[in-house]
């Protein structure tokens, strides 16, 4: 007997057309291997769908997807995660199991969570996964001990990241300690946390499949590729890399705009065909804008050049002034008021340099008035300032 | 601001509508088409008047004219602003409107009622001139598809709109107009610099104007000692020559003296001579009188003068006794011859002339008897007193007698008496003259004395004269040297005086000139800052502005964004260039590959943000209690339908109105109003 663990498959998940279309691809392939390596059954730990309600073509192209293990008699199992779980219960995976291509193994009645027994004995059990980390009430709640004290091999399917087993960079990410799980459990099929991991846990096994594709910009990145678990009853573990395209992941700093340029022509002489770029540029530019790296003409180039997607993050790009330049005030006046202090000072001469600052502003933030003439305006602009600046007894216009 | 009531006659769809707009969220509700947008663009064109083309669109077609009234509060001031539009041969224009602030009405042009308006709101007048309020399009209304636009539109001019409306262009007016006036600082500066260009040249001749003052100055100090040591020679001469001319006088003076007293001396033994002479015959004649007058005496005649005297009395005295008889026989006559006169009167009388009776005879004649008797007595009268007056010349001739004697005796008397005060006169002359005689005699002692005196004095004076004409001469030459020298000084004075008038002049010239250098320092200082320091804050201030609302568009951005997008892989924020950056999963993604829903949201946020930052940037202006929103939820799904409440909430205004054809919405508002379009006419339902 062996059986697959996926999750977090987020079909649907990219805006990007052709993303999308991978991630869908990624479930279409990891179909393929699941029939190919002939398992029992299939585990999907949350997040089969990147929305509760998504698009009839994805609904479309998952169902064909999932028809195929049904023919092969193989039983899909599924709990919602946080992005398809819907709290009305309008949810997709509601239909799809209704139309018999999936089983939502959470069945929670009075706190006591149901098992769902597959034809292999497997005892299967699982908890949803909210947004915001919400299911840790239902854990709270939950009556453990029959779940615990039930026998034979036994997998809980859940979608929460676990405390103890992030990594150390994901300290900001919302988890629960691994105690809110069941003792007792063969397998934990774990799911929400993007990020490849297996521990022993008792007797058993904690599991993260990692995401079926990667989700995010980070997770291309890093992970370059997504992929899932083959696990037989021995809980020997085979993972499945499902490489659809390679990645090359760019991550540039520099000083300035031209320097940033320089460093991403070097990788215009890579072969950029058919491989996912992305495109990460950090740093704070000390001179000139971000928009002077023109970094849209770059994108077009490699797209020009094969690249199957080019994805770019700039977001820890900015430019000094942005970086360094500490406004004080909210309002206008306040702006303006405190500028003229901080610059106070400059003009030797025996003048009230602030007041001058403020009447200078009033008179030359003059319009010329519809139908003055360039040269009355010009004059008038002049006489107003000449006497302003109270040098009407040097510099007489008139 | 908060509107409170429209009236709309003749606009859009509208027959005649009027809409009263209570505080708190209020939702124009009703099918597309029913007139609810109208209803903005009427609250606009109150406001602002028409814009092109848009007058055209609001006049109800088939009509002539049109109007909107809008009444609203603002600042503790109820105002109606009305605005007419009218049909012409171009197209619609606006006609007369009027604006009633607190009841006081004020009629005026189309872009007066603007300009009233703005000052209401307190907009900057800037935008007066401006087609449009962009003020009031980016914080209270702005129609939904506008916004939209302006999130796709091309950068420039979304930047450029921004800069206007956080008005920032009023930094890069400044900074030009700045350098409008420092170029002609410049041209100023030249100008002085021209005027100062022979400043060192002018400094120089000064220098060498006054080395020569100095030489000058030298060269009259010597002169000036020379001239005055002439000055005191010749001062000196002329005292002794005064001295001399004094001498000479003197010398004079004692000769005429001395003639003087030569004719004295004469004059004093002339007199003694006559004097001695007098005496000789005055002492001659004394001895003649003395001989006549040997033997005979003084005698007393004051007693015989007065017996005389006394007898003169006593005959004055005899005679005024025999003129007294002389007036009785005189009066005694009288009255005889009064009688006599009687006698002969009564004799003819006949009647009394008093009573006028008739005198008979008898009384005649016993009147005439006495008369005769009277007569009788007066004759004795007179023959005793012819007596006495015999006696009486008798006595009168012997006192005359003896008073010839005496008198006799009293001349007598006299004529010795006489001779005796000649005698007595002429030795008391005699004395007199021997006392002058010997009075000149020392007299003319004293000038002999003086006359000997005197020639010796004039011995001393023997050389003047050619003294005096030793130091004329001396004087002369002394005057000579004078007047060489005083020319020598006057000119040298006249160049002193001109050599320091020309290094006045300089210096006033180069003191002009370093007021100048000064006006020029002071110049140039103000053009250093102007276009050094001046110019570099308002290039601060606006980038500053610019953060500012940058940093809090994009803090804004985000919040509106994330409450109206529950999904976390959905981020936005705003390039340098306020464009948002949509990221999907942390990669940048394109706006166009949004869901209709996520669009909405991305454009509403970007609404309520832009409107946050204009009201925080500019806290006086007085629509920050509004907003207007149309249809601001287009595309949402029914879970971000539900957020809009949120919005709501959290925007927490004292009038928000809503446009929306979306039902659910009214579940989120405290008032609704519904509109409805029947046969091409809207009005409102309820």
């Amino acid at each position: 007997m062996k059986f697959a663990h996926m999750a977090d498959c987020h079909i649907g998940g990219w805006q990007e057309p052709k993303l999308k279309e991978l991630t869908i691809e990624s479930f279409r392939k990891a179909i393929d291997s699941c029939i190919q390596e002939n398992v029992g059954f299939v585990l999907i730990s949350g997040d089969l769908f990147n929305t509760a309600l998504p698009n009839i073509e994805l609904i479309s192209e998952t169902a064909k997807e999932l028809r195929r293990l049904k023919e092969k008699d193989i039983e899909v199992y599924v709990i919602p995660g946080s992005h398809d779980y819907s709290p009305s219960g309008k949810t997709m995976l509601d239909v799809l199991e209704k139309s018999g291509l999936m089983n939502n193994v959470f069945k929670l009645n009075d706190n006591n969570l149901e098992f769902t027994i597959d034809k292999t004995n497997v005892k299967i059990a699982g908890m949803l996964g909210k947004r915001g980390g919400m299911e840790r009430n239902d854990y709270r709640l939950l009556n453990r001990e029959n779940l615990e004290n039930e026998t034979g091999f036994k997998i809980f399917m859940f979608h929460t990241t676990l405390t103890e087993f992030k990594p150390e960079s994901w300290e900001h990410v919302e988890s629960e300690p691994a105690a809110i799980l069941p003792e007792n459990f063969n397998y934990y099929a774990g799911g929400h946390a993007h990020y490849v991991f297996a521990k022993e846990r008792g007797n058993g096994i904690v599991a993260y499949p990692g995401p079926l594709f990667p989700n995010s910009f980070k997770e291309i990145e890093e992970l370059k590729h997504g992929g899932f678990y083959i696990i037989d009853d021995k809980l020997n573990m085979k993972r499945i890399d499902l490489k659809l395209k390679d990645v090359l992941a760019i991550n540039i700093s520099g000083k300035t705009a031209d320097e940033i340029k320089e460093k991403l022509y070097k990788f215009l002489d890579h072969d950029l065909k058919d491989k996912i770029v992305t495109v990460r540029i950090s740093g704070i530019l000390e001179t000139g804008r971000i928009s002077d790296i023109n970094l849209k003409e770059i994108i077009k180039q490699m797209e020009e050049m094969g690249a199957f997607a080019v994805l770019k993050n700039t977001n820890a790009l900015t430019t000094k002034e942005f970086e360094e330049f500490r406004v004080e005030g909210s309002t206008t006046e306040e702006v303006e008021e405190n500028t003229i202090k901080q610059h106070l000072g400059q003009l030797s001469l025996d003048i009230d340099e602030e007041l001058l600052i403020k009447s200078l502003m009033g008179i030359l933030s003059k319009e010329k008035d519809e139908g003055e003439k360039n040269l009355d305006f010009e004059t008038r602009v002049l006489k107003d300032t000449i006497k302003t600046l109270k040098i009407e007894g040097v510099w007489d216009v008139n | 601001m908060l509107i409170r009531k429209i009236k709309l006659e003749n606009i859009r769809s509208y027959n005649f509508g009027e809409i009263e707009f209570p505080e708190g969220s209020t939702l124009l509700s009703g099918n597309i088409g029913a007139g609810k947008s109208s209803v903005l663009l009427a609250i606009d064109f109150a406001l602002f008047g028409i814009s092109p083309g848009i007058g055209t669109a609001l006049l109800r077609k088939g009509q002539e004219k049109g109007s909107v009234e809008l009444y609203f509060s603002t600042d503790n001031k109820e105002v109606i602003i009305k605005r007419s539009l009218k049909k012409t041969s171009s197209g619609v224009s606006q006609d007369e409107g009027y604006l009633i602030i607190n009841g006081e009405k004020i009629e005026g042009s189309a872009t007066e009622l603007k300009a009233r308006i703005l000052g209401l709101l307190n907009y900057p007048m800037e935008l007066l001139t401006k087609s449009k309020s962009l003020i009031y399009k980016y914080t209270v209304y702005t129609p939904q598809e506008e916004m939209k636009a302006i999130l796709i539109g091309d950068k420039d001019s979304r930047l450029e709109t921004l800069r206007k409306v956080f008005g920032v262009d009023k930094y890069k007016r400044i900074t030009q107009n700045s350098e409008i006036f420092i170029k002609n600082l410049k041209n100023k500066i030249k100008e002085f610099d021209i005027r100062i260009e022979d400043f060192d040249s002018k400094i120089n001749e000064r220098k060498e104007r006054e080395d020569e003052l100095k030489r000058i100055k030298i060269e009259l100090k010597k002169i000036i000692i020379e001239h005055d040591q002439i000055d005191f020679k010749l001062k000196k001469k002329r005292e002794e020559l005064k001295y001399a001319e004094a001498q000479i006088n003197e010398r004079n003076r004692t000769k005429n003296e001395l003639e003087l007293e030569k004719n004295t001396l004469v004059n004093y033994m002339d007199r003694a001579q006559r004097e001695s002479n007098e005496i000789n015959s005055l002492k001659k004649e004394i001895s003649s009188l003395e001989g006549e007058l040997k033997g005979a005496r003084e005698e007393n005649i004051d007693d015989l003068i007065n017996e005389r005297a006394n007898l003169n009395k006593d005959i004055a005295s005899k005679e005024r006794e025999k003129n007294e008889l002389m007036y009785k026989i005189a009066e005694f006559n009288t009255r005889k011859n009064a009688s006599n006169e009687l006698k002969t009167r009564i004799k003819e009388l006949k009647n009394c002339p008093t009573c006028l009776q008739e005198v008979n005879d008898g009384h005649k004649e016993h009147i005439t008897k006495m008369e005769i008797s009277r007569i009788s007595d007066i004759e004795k009268e007179i023959q005793t007193v012819n007596n006495d007056i015999k006696k009486s010349e008798h006595e009168l001739q012997g006192m005359k007698d003896k008073f010839e004697v005496l008198n006799n005796k009293v001349n007598q008397s006299n004529i010795i008496s006489l001779k005796f005060d000649t005698l007595k006169n002429k030795e008391s002359r005699l004395q007199r003259f021997e006392d002058q005689v010997l009075e000149f005699n020392s007299k003319i002692k004293e000038s002999q004395d003086r006359i000997i005196e005197l020639n010796e004095m004039l011995n001393k004076f023997e050389k003047i004269e050619d003294k005096y004409s030793m130091l004329k001469q001396e004087m002369d030459e002394a005057i000579r040297q004078d007047k060489i020298v005083g020319i020598k000084r006057a000119t040298l004075e006249q160049s002193e005086m001109e050599t320091r008038k020309a290094v006045e002049k300089l210096g006033k010239n180069i003191m002009e000139m370093e007021k100048i250098k000064n006006n020029i320092d002071y110049l140039r200082q103000l053009q250093k800052w102007l276009s050094e320091n001046f110019i570099k804050i308002m290039q601060m201030m606006e980038r500053k502005i610019m953060l500012r609302a940058h940093s809090d568009f994009n803090n804004l951005l985000d919040k509106w964004f994330s409450i109206l997008i529950e999904d976390e892989t959905i981020k936005i924020k705003l390039d340098e260039e306020f464009t948002p950056v949509i990221t999907l999963n942390e990669y940048e993604t394109d706006y166009a590959h949004l869901s209709g829903g996520e669009r909405t949201a991305a454009a509403l946020a970007y609404r309520l943000s832009l409107n946050q930052v204009i009201n925080n940037l500019m806290s006086d202006i007085k629509t920050r209690d509004l907003i207007i929103l149309d249809e601001p939820t287009d595309g949402f799904s029914t879970e971000q339908l539900d957020r809009v409440k949120i919005v709501l909430d959290e925007l927490n205004l004292k009038q928000i109105i809503i446009v929306s054809h979306e039902p659910k919405i009214e579940s989120f508002v405290d008032n609704v109003l519904r509109f409805e379009k029947k046969e091409h006419v809207s009005r409102i339902i309820n």
